[in-house]
């Protein structure tokens, strides 16, 4: 079962685009082993008449229709994949107005830890690395870095985005099961980049809100 | 004996002969490859085993940077133009480049700037954020190690030798052809060298600029790229404008040297060559306006990431025509599966993956999954590896007995090549292991 809304956008473009490269693929792949297969050297092989000659410009061959029919099967393709990401870009780029209260999260990326801050104030310093989040609701984050370039990724949520300092990137999903996943930085950030991770701690509506009432304001 | 040596000296340390000088390239980027290989592989051996305590983080992190920048800019560009020296003057039928001792000297800012990069090693730190030297990490704040501005000045050297040696083919080619020979009817590898050096000429003006500025911030105090407004983000625009064009820099005279030995082997001439090299210039010009999709996740706003996922995208258009006229050309053929064709037709097959998969990381909502993982590892590393290196690889073995005047044994050819294909079990699995 997918884990977020991301995830399901995401896993349904992939497959769109594993689909057709593989197609292709086996196409493409085919048509060059039969060829080399086909038409390598042996002694029952014709020479081709059109072997060029020290010095003489080699005979021009090659119609446009080839390349036509290249071009064109190629864009039919190309076009269906611009259509599916156009589709998902403006899903995961557009970001609900209104989230739940407690919902919107600042993430401020360090060398080597995140730091979460919660619409109330709360800045838990003693578990900087957890995020928590309710499940069924969504969540957006105001990513931005305190020193250098870092980038904040979900593993198993397929989201991503850069941490720049003096800049502030918004991401969303929508959690559809409870559970802990890995938050890890994707950008080489120094020597602590390895084990720059965090988690990300799905919690029952319930649980969230007890847990959201008990942090004290600092 | 002395004086054999003394006069063997001079004439390679002298020499302003097109065919010397790419030889002096040819091996002096084969000697950086193995430097660079020696480096990926120890930090392959770091990462067999987990908690392996081979290499400190530091460490670890400095081999990745100089890797790749070794690869990118002092392997596969000279290793290109190692065979550009050499052959395009006797394919284009004339005595020498036009400026032989400007020849010189860009072969020797570029053996010097790549001793300069090795050594930053050993004053403090070499750079160590990874070859695209992100801001503001590549600040004097953040990376204080010495070392740094000295790779960051082997950079400068290396493009003013890129300058020189661009403007120096560009002169050479379109005024000193033989009389007769029209652009039109040079074969795909100089045309390919054309098309590279016209696309050196615009994309590495923004790194020049870049890496001046950069080490201005590093070495007095200004703020251009570590300034908070904006300083990362334009060093990514300033950087990727450059970083696009530079994959197909090091990428299309590979395809050349492929296009010429293909036909070679297949005892046909090439199909559709006018295509093409048309295609190759498209790709070129495309290549300027694709560059946003290096930046995806910074935030640049819905509209600019929708157009560059469409440039993107289109820029495999070229290519599609490029891939199958290669395999056109193999039709109704007489195809010997020499050394040289076995190297040509492995790279046109990884090509194809890396290509294919290349696609994938256009379009930017899978971008926004795939980013910063080994998916784009494995992608560049089909492209740049399996594409080009295989491909001047093949080049060598083509070229081998016409600069050497010896032939190469061609069971022993045969087992190299068996052996570069094991690279497929590397990257493929690298593929898996980022989806996994």
């Amino acid at each position: 079962m997918a884990v977020s809304s991301t995830q399901v956008q995401f896993d349904s473009l992939f497959g769109l685009f594993t689909y057709l490269a593989i197609a292709v693929s086996i196409i493409v792949f085919s048509l060059l082993i039969y060829f080399i297969v086909k038409y390598r050297d042996r002694p029952s092989s014709r020479q081709p008449n059109d072997t060029p000659i020290l010095g003489k410009l080699p005979r021009s061959r090659g119609h446009a229709k080839s390349v036509v029919v290249t071009v064109s099967l190629s864009t039919i393709i190309l076009v269906v994949l611009i259509i599916g990401s156009f589709g998902a870009i403006d899903n995961i780029l557009t970001p609900p107005q209104h989230v739940c209260p407690g919902c919107a999260m600042e993430v401020t990326a360090h060398q080597f830890y995140w730091q979460f801050t919660y619409p109330n104030g709360t800045k838990p310093y003693d578990t900087r690395d957890i995020l928590r989040v309710p499940v069924g609701e969504n969540i957006r984050l105001n990513v931005t870095s305190a020193d250098v370039f870092h980038d904040f990724g979900i593993i198993g949520y397929d989201i991503k985005t850069d941490a720049i300092p003096g800049r502030t990137n918004v991401v969303w999903f929508y959690p559809h099961t409870t559970g802990n996943f890995t938050i890890q930085c994707f950008e080489l950030c120094g020597v602590g980049h390895a084990t720059m991770k965090g988690t990300l701690m799905v919690m029952s509506q319930a649980a969230y809100s007890a847990w959201y009432d008990s942090t004290v304001v600092h | 004996m002395a004086e054999q040596l003394w006069v063997s000296a001079k004439r390679w340390l002298y020499t302003t002969n097109h065919k010397d000088i790419g030889i002096l390239y040819l091996i002096t980027s084969l000697f950086l490859f193995a430097a660079a290989g020696v480096l990926a592989l120890t930090m392959r051996t770091q990462l067999s085993a987990p908690d392996n305590t081979l290499l400190t983080a530091n460490i670890y992190n400095q081999f990745v940077t100089v890797h790749g920048l070794l690869m990118i800019f002092w392997v596969l560009s000279p290793l290109a133009f190692g065979f550009a020296n050499y052959i395009i003057p006797l394919e284009i039928g004339c005595r020498d480049l036009a400026f032989p001792r400007l020849n010189s000297m860009s072969y020797w800012f570029f053996l010097f700037s790549g001793v300069m990069m090795i050594l930053s090693f050993f004053f403090g730190a070499a750079p160590d954020l990874g070859w695209t030297l992100y801001s503001p990490q590549n600040a004097a704040q953040f990376s204080p190690a010495i070392g740094f501005n000295l790779g960051a000045g082997a950079l400068i050297l290396m493009v003013v030798s890129i300058t020189m040696s661009s403007i120096n083919f560009l002169v050479t080619m379109f005024k000193m052809r033989a009389p007769g020979l029209k652009l039109r009817h040079m074969s795909v590898f100089p045309w390919a060298i054309l098309v590279t050096i016209f696309m050196m000429l615009y994309a590495f003006p923004s790194f020049l600029a870049a890496v001046v500025l950069l080490y201005v911030d590093r070495a007095f105090g200004t703020v251009y790229f570590s300034s908070i407004q904006g300083g990362s983000l334009l060093w990514d625009n300033v950087f990727w404008f450059f970083g696009h064009p530079e994959v197909y820099i090091v990428l299309f005279p590979a395809i050349g040297i492929i296009a010429d030995i293909i036909p070679t082997f297949a005892r046909r001439p090439l199909y559709g060559s006018k295509y093409v090299i048309g295609a190759l210039v498209a790709a070129a010009l495309i290549s300027f306006v694709v560059w946003g999709h290096h930046m995806f996740v910074t935030g640049i706003g819905i509209v600019s990431t929708k157009l560059y996922t469409v440039t993107t995208i289109a820029v495999s258009l070229p290519f599609d025509i490029i891939v199958i006229s290669l395999i056109e050309t193999l039709g109704f053929a007489k195809l010997r599966l020499k050394a040289p064709a076995l190297f040509a037709l492995g790279a046109v097959a990884n090509f194809i993956v890396g290509g294919i998969t290349g696609v994938f990381l256009a379009s930017v909502a899978l971008d926004y999954a795939l980013r910063g993982t080994y998916f784009v590892v494995a992608h560049f590393h089909y492209i740049m590896v399996g594409a080009s290196i295989i491909g001047l690889i093949g080049g060598l073995y083509y070229w081998f007995p016409k600069i050497t005047g010896r032939m190469y044994d061609e069971k022993i050819a045969k087992v190299h090549f068996s052996s570069s294909a094991e690279h497929n079990f590397c990257y493929f699995t690298i593929y898996i292991v980022a989806r996994g």
